[in-house]
């Protein structure tokens, strides 16, 4: 078992959502089946939705374990991005994971990387100018939305 | 109203300081050199190409005449290339009782650098021959022994009009390439030119909200330790200064590119459509509506063909956004110059957009979504004044995401250039901007 805690710098726990730049701070307490395992740490963001999936690790660790249980705490500069992110295709979203790659134990927890605590959310998709012109066309509506005020 | 007036016409005094560096001479020196091409090139056409070809059709009506060769020899020229040979030939020919003699023997006036092969052309007319020649019945004078088609022409037109295209492309071209370069060199100066930029600016109605300078300096970039992704942009610690921005896609790679897949549908198609009419029945029905929507496809692109061919032709502008690093919630200043006739724009309306693109796969193949998600006109313009060159404020808004150009999943930003001219292709350029993400954070800030 692995659990993951993250907090801020001055110790705040909690939120879950940190600013470019600002310092993550992450507490690992593992208890595992058996001493001298390999113990993995990523900070990383992986893209979702209908694209391709992508990811890249921010930062990265590894350290060696001595006994079947401990606690270890890090501290890492959360990157400037890609902040988090809910489009309409494409969503990015940032996680902490800890793993033991040998016993196949991995644990997980989210964060959000944002200015506002929020991530930002793509408006809904515009039709473009041409498409707008056939659909009038063709008698189609197209309501007019926040994004696209030339509809 | 009148103030208002005033003032452009000081403003554009103002900028067209700054866009009149004195390098008419650079200009001129290929308009120089590319004309003497030209002329030299069409001295050859018409004298060598057009003339004896002029002569040698006219010669066709001409009325043949019985002639006596007085005398037959080759004539040797020589200069610092070595020697070269024509015929000299003079006869003596009747026409309605009256003697004439001629000297000219063929339309092809040329020296060749072979003798023999002179001498294999006047083989049928030695001295004291009696022959015939061709005389032309509106001036008895003019005579031609040897009414055959000047050949010579075949190499002498198409040589003398290469040299004609590329004098004329030096002259017409070169100038305008340095014309363009100087065009963006004179928009960076006035991107520079803030002063002038604001005040084109207020004539315009839009003043841009400064940004806190101070504010700014508080959250400068300390990258230190924070990690960079290679998929998102970042300063790069060049100076924040007016940028020209290059379109996404030339139009010359536009047209390339739709030439490209135009070629290969066509090609494909066509030998399907020689083998089904290379058939002794001809196509049947079957075959003939099977094929019908590859060809209309195909037709179709060579419409495209023809439509961004022409529009390699339209007025083209020269962008420059006044900051080099561009943040969610900023706001830059936009300004174009269009080169070429900005009269057959009827509208301009320039878009700033942002899109969402995907790429996956699907069965065996790769698709790639793009979906608009943010356009906001930054500008409508109708006067050719203000479309030919014009100054905008621009915001980004301030939850806009950032630039984001992974493998397959990209949030690009980009100035869309969207030009109507009444039964043209229309303008068409789009220019990428990088939305950088927000700055670090900063404890104290």
């Amino acid at each position: 078992m692995i659990q993951l805690e993250l907090s801020h710098e001055d110790g705040r726990v909690g939120e879950g959502w940190f600013c470019p730049g600002e310092l993550l701070v992450i507490n690992v307490r593992w208890q595992l089946p058996k001493d001298n395992c390999e113990l993995n740490l990523q900070v990383l963001w992986e893209t979702e939705g209908k694209g391709t999936g992508e990811s890249e690790a921010a930062h990265e660790m590894a350290w060696e374990t001595e006994k079947s249980f401990g606690e270890q705490t890090f501290e890492v500069l959360m990157p400037r991005g890609p902040v988090s992110l809910e489009g309409n295709m494409l969503k990015i979203r940032w996680y902490v994971d800890c793993y033991v790659e040998a016993l196949g134990i991995k644990a997980r927890k989210a964060l959000v990387l944002s200015t506002t605590g929020e991530p930002i959310r793509l408006p809904e998709p515009v039709i473009p100018e041409g498409m707008a012109k056939v659909m009038k066309f063709f008698g189609m509506k197209t309501p007019p939305t926040e994004s696209n005020p030339t509809t | 109203m009148e103030t208002g007036s005033t003032t452009t016409v000081t403003e554009t005094t103002q900028i067209e300081n700054v866009r009149r560096p004195n390098r008419w001479l650079i200009g001129c020196f290929p308009i120089a050199f590319g004309s003497i091409f030209t002329l030299a090139g069409l001295g050859v056409l018409v004298f060598a190409g057009l003339w004896p070809l002029s002569l040698w059709f006219q010669s066709l009506s001409w009325v043949e005449a019985p002639c006596k060769i007085d005398s037959a020899s080759i004539e040797t020229h020589s200069d610092s290339d070595g020697d070269t040979y024509s015929p000299k030939v003079t006869y003596t020919y009747v026409w309605k009782g009256d003697n004439y003699q001629g000297t000219r023997f063929a339309w092809d006036q040329t020296s060749y650098g072979s003798r023999p092969s002179i001498e294999k052309w006047m083989e049928p007319f030695p001295v004291g021959a009696n022959t015939v020649c061709y005389v032309n019945p509106n001036d008895p004078k003019d005579a031609v022994l040897l009414r055959s088609f000047p050949k010579i022409v075949l190499f002498i037109i198409p040589f003398s009009l290469i040299f004609v295209a590329v004098g004329g492309g030096v002259a017409w071209g070169v100038p305008r390439l340095i014309q363009n370069q100087q065009a963006r060199m004179q928009m960076a100066a006035l991107g520079q030119n803030r002063a002038a930029m604001r005040a084109m600016a207020s004539v315009s109605g839009t003043e841009r909200i400064p940004r806190d300078s101070v504010a700014l300096a508080s959250r400068a970039p300390e990258q230190e330790g924070i990690p960079i992704s290679a998929s998102v942009p970042h300063e790069t610690g060049e100076v924040n200064e007016p940028l020209i921005i290059e379109p996404k896609m030339g139009r010359w790679m536009n047209l390339v590119g739709i030439l490209f897949v135009c070629c290969f549908w066509n090609g494909i198609v066509s030998v399907f459509l020689f083998s089904m009419f290379g058939n002794k029945n001809g196509p049947s029905i079957f075959e003939s509506l099977f094929l019908t929507p590859f060809v209309l496809i195909g037709l179709g692109l060579m419409v495209a063909v023809v439509y961004t061919f022409l529009g390699l032709f339209n007025p083209k502008p020269v962008l420059v956004c006044s900051d080099r690093w561009l943040y969610a919630g900023s706001e830059f200043e936009l300004s174009w110059m269009m080169k070429g006739n900005v009269s057959r724009i009827r509208k301009l309306t320039v878009y700033l957009e942002g899109t969402e693109s995907v790429t996956y796969r699907q069965g065996t193949s790769t698709r790639t979504e793009n979906k608009l998600f943010y356009s906001l006109p930054v500008a409508e313009l109708t006067d050719s004044e203000s479309i030919a060159q014009s100054y905008h404020v621009v915001k980004i808004p301030d939850d806009a995401m950032h630039t984001f150009n992974a493998t397959s999943n990209k949030i690009y930003w980009q100035v869309r250039f969207a030009g109507e001219i009444p039964w043209w292709p229309d303008v068409a350029d789009t220019f990428e901007i990088n939305i950088l993400p927000p700055l670090p954070y900063r404890k104290d800030a």
